[in-house]
């Protein structure tokens, strides 16, 4: 008897199955996601400066 | 019911707020939209593409957000936060598959990937679940989500992988809540028949 098979029949959920592979899949390494949040604020900045400038102008009432 | 409703509203105020916040680049906006959301990208892209690669995966979250950053002077509130998120990252994700051509061969990949090729993604820290579930079981639950229908697929990964709400999962499958609560209970009775299938030809 698969031992595998024996466990998961006798006391795991297919809901806590699911939840542990979400927990172990889906992890940027720390390296990784500063590097994609530093192109998101660089992209940010390209997008939301001319908007931000906009934004003052018009609290400004100019 | 009315707490229920009344938390809701105002979830989405919060998140109209940020998103306009981004849209003009206040200070601290991008990161905390970062901080947020990256989590639930990854995990659904992750379990959408079965055999993403770290390099990809970036790129997705990477592409997800920047589609985000692009479109946020356009949100308005009229679905959660999550939600709306979540339906660019599946285009996102869709469009990995494509560009790699793994729909044909991801069958093949899964087959020939070792445990350890499977944990490269993983959290290394993350034990909390250490105990009930080994890697040869998520190589089995993983290999018997990607043998489900896309529609039943996708419902599931929302439901209990990123843990949306049936409202949240319906509306981000733009279907009826009645559809997704049929998705969910068929793509868990499928999952389950799988699993069984997978089990019996593993012995």
């Amino acid at each position: 008897m698969n031992p595998l098979h024996v466990r998961r029949r006798s006391c795991r959920s297919l809901e806590r199955l699911l939840a542990a592979s979400a927990h172990r899949f889906g992890a940027l390494s720390d390296a990784r996601r500063a590097r994609v949040l530093a192109a998101l604020l660089d992209e940010a900045g390209r997008l939301g400066v001319p908007a931000r400038a906009q934004h003052l102008r018009l609290s400004q009432g100019k | 019911m009315r707490d229920d409703n009344l938390d809701r509203s105002v979830q989405r105020e919060a998140d109209h707020n940020l998103l306009r916040e981004v849209a003009q680049n206040e200070p601290g906006a991008v990161e905390r939209l970062f901080a947020a959301y990256e989590t639930t990208i990854s995990r659904y892209v992750c379990h959408t593409v079965p055999d993403i690669t770290e390099d990809d995966l970036e790129d997705v979250v990477q592409e997800t957000f920047i589609g985000v950053l692009r479109s946020a002077k356009d949100y308005r509130g009229d679905s959660s936060l999550s939600t709306w998120i979540l339906r660019i990252a599946h285009y996102k994700a869709i469009d990995a598959l494509r560009r790699r051509k793994v729909v044909e061969k991801r069958e093949e990949t899964i087959e020939n990937m070792s445990s350890d090729e499977v944990f490269f993604i993983g959290d290394a820290s993350a034990d909390v679940e250490d105990d009930v579930v080994n890697a040869q079981e998520v190589l089995l639950i993983r290999k018997a989500l990607n043998l489900l229908p896309a529609d039943q697929k996708q419902a599931i990964i929302l439901r209990y992988v990123v843990g949306m709400r049936v409202d949240d999962v319906a509306e981000t499958m733009k279907v009826s809540r009645r559809k997704a609560e049929l998705l969910i209970t068929r793509g868990r009775a499928a999952l389950r028949e799988r699993l069984a299938q997978l089990d019996v030809r593993q012995r």
